[in-house]
């Protein structure tokens, strides 16, 4: 789940409800919404992400997310595990297929 | 776009969140205002706690309109969650300086003042009408009470997270239990320590005097000089 708030970020500067809205158009669906605060602080504590309370005209102010130098680099190595760990998915499940 | 705009203060926060908060209908209210207490009756920052809190609420508010409830967006269970979030924020150690010299010294300026208050006015017209005696000093036990404050605010504050997300009964319980233990502790050690704490000879108008002093350094540095500082 860390990764994939990284990568949302890696496009914009987004606050809570966005993100959480974001992450389920995407088929992201959490056990509760709710549940992407504590990401998000756990995120701001490894210093991966910041965020910033912004004045907005057309609404209240709002905390918005983005990602710092650190968090680029954890976002490139996410997504090198992630595609390591999915071949290596595939690849088994290939074998399973071709055994039947 | 968004523009950036001065650092919002704890207060300003507060005061969005009372805002804010009169449009969540009374079933998220409910739910929210508990989770509310118990964030701030913790002991981790409170600037940190506050911008969460508006996070929060910000969040529901546009559920609420989309006709989710705060249940479907935080789940069953607030307790759990609250307490997940204490733990990624990080507790603050129990002895925090700058909160310490704040209760203490507020504990402190109080006691100077009330006692010349008490001296100077109340006990002569005890003395007048009922031959109360007016007391010659300055009771130490205040400095105990002034040293024990921040112990008595971590309590109150765990207290008021222990009467959270609970029936009514067991709220009315757990809220009044510190004022029992503390009007308990109080009358215990004032049988106890009845004789045994010394009175400083000092006559009220210094008291007076000692408490204003006090005072002025109590809001010259926390008002003035670490104004910047986070006391709790």
């Amino acid at each position: 789940m860390e990764g994939c708030v990284l990568a949302v970020m890696r496009q914009e500067e987004i606050y809570g409800y966005e993100l959480s809205a974001r992450l389920s158009e995407y088929g992201l669906n959490f056990v509760s919404e709710g549940s992407i605060y504590p990401v998000l602080l756990r995120l701001q504590k490894e210093n991966l992400i910041v965020g910033k309370l912004k004045e907005s005209p057309n609404g209240p102010p709002r905390k918005y997310y983005r990602l710092t130098e650190e968090g680029h680099r954890a976002l490139d190595g996410f997504r090198r595990e992630w595609t390591e760990l999915k071949t290596a998915v595939d690849r088994i499940l290939q074998l399973g297929e071709d055994g039947r | 776009m968004n523009q950036e705009t001065r650092r919002m203060t704890v207060e300003d926060m507060a005061a969005l969140n009372n805002e804010r908060r009169l449009q969540l209908n009374e079933e998220n209210r409910k739910y929210y205002e508990e989770m509310l207490v118990y964030l701030r009756m913790s002991p981790v920052e409170q600037r940190k706690v506050e911008e969460l809190l508006l996070e929060m609420l910000d969040h529901l508010l546009i559920a609420q309109r989309e006709g989710r409830t705060a249940q479907d967006v935080f789940g069953d269970d607030p307790e759990s969650y609250c307490k997940e979030v204490i733990q990624t924020l990080g507790r603050q150690r129990l002895f925090h300086f700058p909160r310490f010299a704040f209760i203490f010294s507020t504990v402190l300026y109080v006691g100077f003042l009330s006692d010349a208050l008490f001296r100077l006015t109340v006990y002569p017209l005890l003395n007048h009408f009922y031959g109360v005696p007016v007391p010659e000093g300055f009771k130490a036990d205040w400095f105990v009470m002034a040293a024990l404050g921040p112990l008595w605010i971590e309590g109150m504050m765990f207290f008021m997270r222990k009467s959270t997300f609970k029936g009514m009964g067991a709220k009315i319980g757990w809220f009044l239990l510190l004022p029992v233990i503390s009007v308990g502790g109080f009358l215990l050690w004032q049988y106890i320590f009845k004789d045994a704490v010394p009175m400083l000879p000092i006559p009220a108008w210094m008291s007076l005097a000692i408490g204003a002093a006090l005072w002025s350094i109590h809001r010259l540095v926390f008002k003035g000089v670490f104004k910047h500082v986070d006391i709790f």
